[in-house]
């Protein structure tokens, strides 16, 4: 903890950023970022090409029928949901609380919000079979509908985590204005445009700082609202699995642990490829990180145990056939490896501090990230095919779902498509808040900028 | 003596290829033989017919037996034919008159609207044949309707200000047109989901073949100041439906249900009042402070 959060005096830290200098500055990929933006690219041409064919024949090509309305497409919105969520606790709850170590990684849990409800509300359009229609849902909107409050709530979050974006990025924008010079004339025309003219004045930190607190204030109820709505989406709908008073609380605590284990992931990814930015994102961050995991999935273990304990325990009607279908049947398999390597396995090992070492944390978000995912399914798909009106006289087919290839495509799509918004973020945008990690250290944002723009 | 050799060599080698075709046809044989003893399903058959209003239709419905259960028989193609099964003839408009696929409940249902006008054959007596092609899981198999050309007109008259209607049915004997008496009719009020019957119960046609029925004075009516009422002639023989309908200038105007409660299965426009002021507030309140925050970004632009 000291070392992340211990003072420097003015000496120290010109001295730390003339270290860092250029290092702080987007840079071309390599070899490796280049594969892994072709393959993104690759991934994400694929999904759009059977979107095409899906706009052109209808929800028909996807596993989707009346039973089962809501597919791949609708759990991978509530996984994107649950991602955007992280953007609320590291930036504005830890920044509200004063953590001190939570600099170095709060722009990386920014960008991952923002990827995340953008593509919630793209997939979103995509579970429509008539995109076109969208436009209705403002014209004959009903206030009365959980749907429409979805639409004014991801509006909402995602505009205000695009400030909690931007606004301390503008520093930042500036630094690459004036420091990148052999750079394409469009991307230093988009630093002077994105720049919005920043020039270190006190008065624009202030500003900056300003809106800071605002959002980070404003974040938190909207952040909550989002997946709470998500969750009502659900729990307003009388079915089997989701008539449940617990499914808001329940949602944001899993919303805030697959979210942790996100930004984990891409600390240590960003580490990996940015040699000199271990002095900045630590070990001991990765154990604080790692605590935090364990805090979440303690409290996302309490509120899985009330969702499954108790209509376990009575196993009453239909709602007994679902859980039955969780517990041992067809689901029983998919349902306990989530549970066993999206929880117990990473809150076993991340229960102690070896576990919380950077490759071993990292293994455990990824665990976390995958399980959470299908988590979603789980919440979506089994309950679907258990309405309480039996299912009679319907095909076959109506009584099973298998996401076709068109859907998994489109939804992988939408997953590389997040992934390359925030490599691209990466590529063009300085992913350590400099100024905001000298701030944490007691430098003054004018000490930091007189230095930071002068040239060794 | 070499000559002999190769006599006796050709022999021998004529032996061998005949046993080898042998084996061969004996192989294939048993092989065709095997896919033959294959049992087909033979699927069974529910044929019915209807005639709106001059339209007439054939609805093919299939299935087979499973132990106790009737499963449908789905995708598979219906061929329909007129008087026989052959091509068509453009001359008398007889034979193949199209084909169509089953859907997930085994049901096809032909519109013959357009097909019927090219009948030529001045009969007043249709059969139509449904028949399944080649499959391998079902047995090559037909089943025939008989469509009689039955006739119904319908006509209405106001006295005292009641309006009654008149449907007069006729049917065709040694092709002469001539009424039909005794025969059950029913006269209809169509409304959006469905008919109502009016006039007496169990109205039978006179010696002139016509049934007749007021209509209540208060039953609402059409939007354009009309009302529809159908006369149904059931073929209780056949399985098939005849009726025509007819709109009738009406006064009643239709009931407008206005449900303006404010509850929360209302319309948006009637959504509940406490509901509105606390959503209205929050999204004002949130998107107010969201346009302050973009309004700093303006100031910070404005001070370099």
């Amino acid at each position: 903890m000291e070392e992340t959060n211990k003072h420097m005096s003015e000496k120290e830290a010109i001295e730390m950023l003339h270290h860092y200098n250029d290092d702080l500055l987007p840079q071309k990929f390599g070899k490796a970022g280049k594969i892994w933006v072709v393959f993104l690219v690759a991934v994400i041409v694929f999904g759009l090409y059977n979107y095409v064919i899906q706009l052109k024949k209808g929800l028909s090509i996807t596993g989707l029928s009346d039973t089962v309305s809501w597919g791949i497409y609708i759990s991978n919105f509530v996984f994107f949901v649950a991602v955007s969520l992280v953007g609320s606790l590291i930036t504005a709850v830890l920044n509200l609380l004063n953590v001190s170590w939570r600099a170095p990684i709060t722009r990386m849990a920014e960008i991952i919000a923002v990827a995340g409800i953008i593509f919630a509300g793209l997939i979103i359009i995509v579970d429509m079979g008539r995109p076109d229609r969208i436009i209705n849902m403002f014209i004959h909107g009903r206030i009365q509908s959980p749907i429409m409050w979805d639409v004014i709530v991801v509006t909402t979050y995602m505009t205000i985590s695009l400030l909690f974006l931007y606004f301390p990025l503008l520093p930042g924008i500036s630094f690459c204005r004036d420091r990148m010079k052999n750079i394409p004339k469009w991307q230093h025309k988009m630093y002077k445009i994105l720049a919005l003219g920043w020039n270190n004045k006190p008065a624009q930190y202030k500003m900056v700082k300003k809106a800071i607190t605002i959002l980070s204030v404003l974040i938190i109820p909207v952040a909550l609202s989002i997946h709470t709505v998500t969750s009502w989406l659900f729990a307003t709908t009388y079915r089997p699995g989701w008539d449940s008073t617990n499914f808001g609380a329940y949602f944001v605590a899993g919303a805030f642990m697959v979210g942790a284990a996100a930004v984990i992931a891409g600390m240590y990814v960003i580490r990996h490829f940015y040699n000199k930015y271990d002095e900045l994102i630590t070990d001991k961050h990765f154990d604080r990180m790692g605590r935090l995991l364990v805090l979440l999935s303690f409290i996302y273990l309490y509120f899985t145990i009330n969702e499954y304990f108790i209509p376990g325990y009575k196993m009453k009607g239909d709602e007994g056939a679902h859980l039955k279908e969780l517990f041992i049947g067809h689901y029983a398999p998919m349902f306990w490896l989530v549970q066993i390597f999206g929880m117990f396995i990473p809150i076993i090992v991340l229960l102690f501090p070896q576990g919380r070492k950077p490759r071993s944390i990292f293994l455990m978000s990824v665990f976390v990230i995958i399980g959470a995912w299908f988590k979603r399914y789980l919440i979506v798909i089994p309950t679907m095919l258990h309405p309480f009106l039996p299912l009679q006289q319907v095909p076959e087919s109506a009584k099973h779902y298998t996401a076709t290839l068109a859907e998994w495509s489109i939804t992988g799509a939408s997953l590389a498509g997040a992934l390359l918004v925030i490599t691209l973020f990466i590529r063009y945008f300085p992913i350590i808040s400099i100024w905001e990690v000298a701030e944490e250290r007691g430098v003054s944002h004018y000490t930091i900028y007189k230095h930071l723009n002068e040239q060794e | 003596m070499i000559h002999n050799k190769t006599y006796l060599q050709l022999k021998k080698t004529k032996r061998v290829l005949l046993l080898l075709s042998l084996i061969f046809v004996f192989v294939a044989r048993s092989f065709a033989g095997n896919d033959g003893e294959a049992t087909k399903i033979t699927p069974n058959f529910k044929l019915s017919y209807k005639i709106i209003d001059g339209k007439p239709s054939i609805k093919v419905e299939l299935s087979y037996k499973d132990g106790k259960k009737f499963i449908p028989v789905n995708n598979i193609i219906v061929n329909l034919y007129l008087s026989e099964v052959r091509k068509f003839n453009p001359v008398t408009g007889e034979g193949w008159m199209g084909n169509l696929v089953t859907d997930d409940d085994g049901v096809v249902e032909f519109d013959l609207s357009d097909n019927f006008k090219r009948i030529k054959t001045g009969a007043h007596v249709f059969n139509f044949i449904a028949s399944i092609g080649t499959d391998p899981k079902f047995e090559n198999s037909s089943e025939q309707i008989t469509v009689n050309d039955v006739r119904i007109s319908l006509s209405n008259s106001v006295a005292d200000s009641l309006t009654t209607v008149v449907a007069k049915l006729s049917m065709f004997k040694d092709s002469v047109e001539s009424p039909a008496a005794k025969t059950e009719i029913k006269l209809l009020i169509k409304r959006t989901f469905g008919a109502l019957p009016f006039g007496e119960e169990n109205l039978s046609t006179d010696e002139n073949g016509e049934v007749s029925g007021v209509l209540p004075k208060d039953i609402p009516g059409n939007n354009d100041k009309t009302i529809t009422v159908a006369a149904r002639y059931e073929d209780q023989e056949n399985d098939g439906i005849i009726e025509v309908t007819k709109r009738i200038p009406w006064s009643v105007p239709p009931i407008e249900h206005k449900f303006t409660k404010r509850t929360l299965w209302s319309s948006g426009q009637n959504a509940p009042v406490p509901l509105v002021i606390v959503s209205v507030t929050i999204i004002f309140t949130i998107w107010g402070i969201i346009f302050y925050l973009i309004s700093l970004l303006f100031k910070i632009k404005k001070l370099r």
